[in-house]
């Protein structure tokens, strides 16, 4: 009897084990620096991640149940939202910056344009209490979520517990968006030796590596620092980015450097979305750059980029567009019923 | 073998019971002119009214010690709020009854502050985590001061903020002698006076004044005589 119970405990203890380690450990793709979000402290587990891509398409998050995550992290933009230069919120409110992509989280230090937050998973606590955004409380989500039928079950097979928290809503959020991985554009099975750069993209990779990699630095192209890329002020916005959080004024104009990868999605640009199109973005830092004393080193010097090799530059920055990571039915919608 | 597990249980329970039978009980008083403070009351002085509507606070890193021995509490972190009286009263595992010094942090400190989402205490339901910016609300006290030009006379102290020159943490130390039970005192009118309500009705984000006005407040925790 004793014995039969000992088997299958340490059966069952092999088979969920066995399940959790191969469906959802976090494999960092080979060459990448180690992630800097602490997994041990928020261990995967299918349930978890399923959890919160649900949390994540649902606008039950929002006051007015009209706005969800993906209303501006669209998956079909790499989890940005295209054409809008600045962020939605409820009842069309507009807020003042532009909702970034979503990939590769595990690796960021900081989060938001200005370093407000400190950790993947405070992240979410933003967007949702933003008057201009979600317009919600997490203490009134809590209440929402465990008034209706359907998520105390699923926070109970997520966490073991039916009593919704702040903690749990916030750990089954970053699950998700840290199986959020793009490492599948042309650039990155040119680096595995898998296919080749064309001519014209041989040209724009070098071009890459001399003018834009200090800053956009591969293979994450971006070191998630904080800099001044020489944008004008926007006066009817008057955002001055990283020191409106450190109050110094060695900080002014400074914002977090965004990745490059899967730009081709993510338009537009800047942290308040006032470029359209590449081409803009080459002009600016070719002939637009505004001087000033929290200028980034690199800029101080316009870069030179004759017409062609703008044009050899751009085609190079689109090997890094990953249409596998856009199109991956995982990520996609899912509704709770 | 069931017996023998049967009786290991209870000898390990029991071991576990003698070494954790020792209960420090630490009780904080929130003091407003000589009495313990009433929320929601009007006090009527020579100069103003004041009502407190809010008061919550965080203690952490309890540590105690005496010549011989150190303590160090557990997973420290203490959410009290006056609205919930019993949360005013801390009962501390300890090794031994008597020690002669106790220190703790009022606040959270840095490394809790960058390390995600926690639960309990720290639940960022609690009101006591910024939205708009990472950190820990340290300290909170909201009410009417009729001195305050804000509108309604309100003002709202939110003390908090970790990063280097902006770190509101205090470290608190005092000499409590063998006491059995220790009962710590906030003189919150003493703390008010400090922070100036006819000048400064609202603090709502880490920084200088956050950090001067968290230095006042560790003025006004004492030992009750």
């Amino acid at each position: 009897m004793i014995r039969t119970l000992v088997i299958m405990v340490i059966l069952a203890v092999f088979i969920t084990g066995f399940d959790l380690m191969t469906a959802y450990r976090f494999d960092p793709p080979e060459g990448w620096p180690a992630p800097h979000y602490d997994f041990e402290k928020n261990p995967f587990s299918a349930a978890k991640i399923q959890l919160g891509r649900r949390l994540f398409y649902d606008p039950i998050l929002s006051r007015d149940s009209s706005t969800s995550c993906a209303s501006c992290h669209s998956p079909f933009n790499a989890f940005a939202h295209t054409d809008h230069d600045l962020s939605h919120g409820v009842e069309d409110q507009i807020g003042n910056r532009n909702a970034p992509p979503l990939f590769n989280l595990a690796w960021h230090p900081i989060f938001m344009w200005d370093g407000a937050i400190n950790h993947l998973d405070m992240q979410a606590l933003a967007p949702i209490s933003h008057p201009k955004e979600m317009d919600n409380d997490i203490v009134k989500l809590v209440k929402k979520l465990q008034s209706g039928s359907r998520y105390p079950k699923l926070f109970s097979e997520a966490f073991g517990d039916s009593t919704i928290t702040g903690e749990y809503i916030l750990l089954a959020l970053s699950q998700f968006q840290l199986t959020l991985l793009s490492n599948n554009s042309k650039y990155d099975s040119v680096m595995r030796a898998e296919s080749a750069f064309n001519d014209q993209e041989k040209r724009g990779y070098e071009l890459f590596k001399t003018n834009c990699n200090n800053c956009h630095k591969e293979p994450l192209f971006s070191t998630f620092e904080f800099a001044n890329n020489g944008l004008a002020l926007d006066t009817t916005l008057n955002d001055y980015g990283r020191m409106k959080i450190t109050q110094q004024a060695t900080d002014s104009m400074k914002f977090k450097i965004p990745s490059l990868r899967n730009l081709e999605y993510t338009y537009p640009y800047m942290h308040d979305g006032r470029f359209k199109k590449l081409s803009q973005v080459l002009n600016h830092y070719s002939k637009g750059i505004v001087q000033s004393p929290t200028l980034a080193d690199e800029l101080k010097k316009p870069l030179k980029l004759s017409a062609n090799d703008r044009v050899d530059l751009i085609a190079f920055l689109l090997t890094l567009s990953d249409r596998s990571f856009v199109f991956n039915k995982e990520f996609g919608f899912l509704t709770v019923y | 073998m069931i017996r023998i597990l049967y009786i290991l249980f209870i000898l390990s329970n029991s071991v576990l019971l003698f070494s954790q039978s020792k209960e420090l009980e630490i009780e904080f008083i929130p003091m407003f002119n000589g009495e313990k403070l009433k929320l929601d009351f009007d006090y009527k002085n020579a100069e103003s009214t004041v009502n407190i509507e809010t008061l919550r606070f965080y203690i952490s890193n309890i540590r105690l010690s005496s010549k011989k021995e150190k303590f160090k509490e557990n997973n420290s972190y203490h959410l009290l709020d006056l609205e919930r009286p019993e949360t005013m009263l801390l009962k501390i595992k300890t090794t031994k009854e008597k020690y002669k010094l106790l220190t703790f942090s009022l606040g959270i400190d840095s490394l809790t502050n960058v390390s995600g989402a926690m639960g309990g205490d720290l639940d960022p339901t609690k009101g006591m985590y910024w939205t708009w910016q990472s950190g820990y609300i340290n300290f909170k006290l909201e009410g009417t001061d009729s001195r305050c030009k804000s509108r309604q006379n309100r003002f709202q102290y939110h003390l908090g903020g970790y990063a280097a020159e902006f770190s509101a943490l205090q470290e608190i130390e005092l000499s409590i002698k063998d006491k059995e039970k220790i009962i710590v005192e906030i003189a919150i009118d003493k703390f008010l006076e400090a922070a100036n309500p006819e000048y400064l009705s609202e603090i709502m984000s880490p920084g200088i004044k956050a950090v001067e006005l968290s230095k006042e407040l560790k003025k006004v925790i004492t030992l009750k005589k």
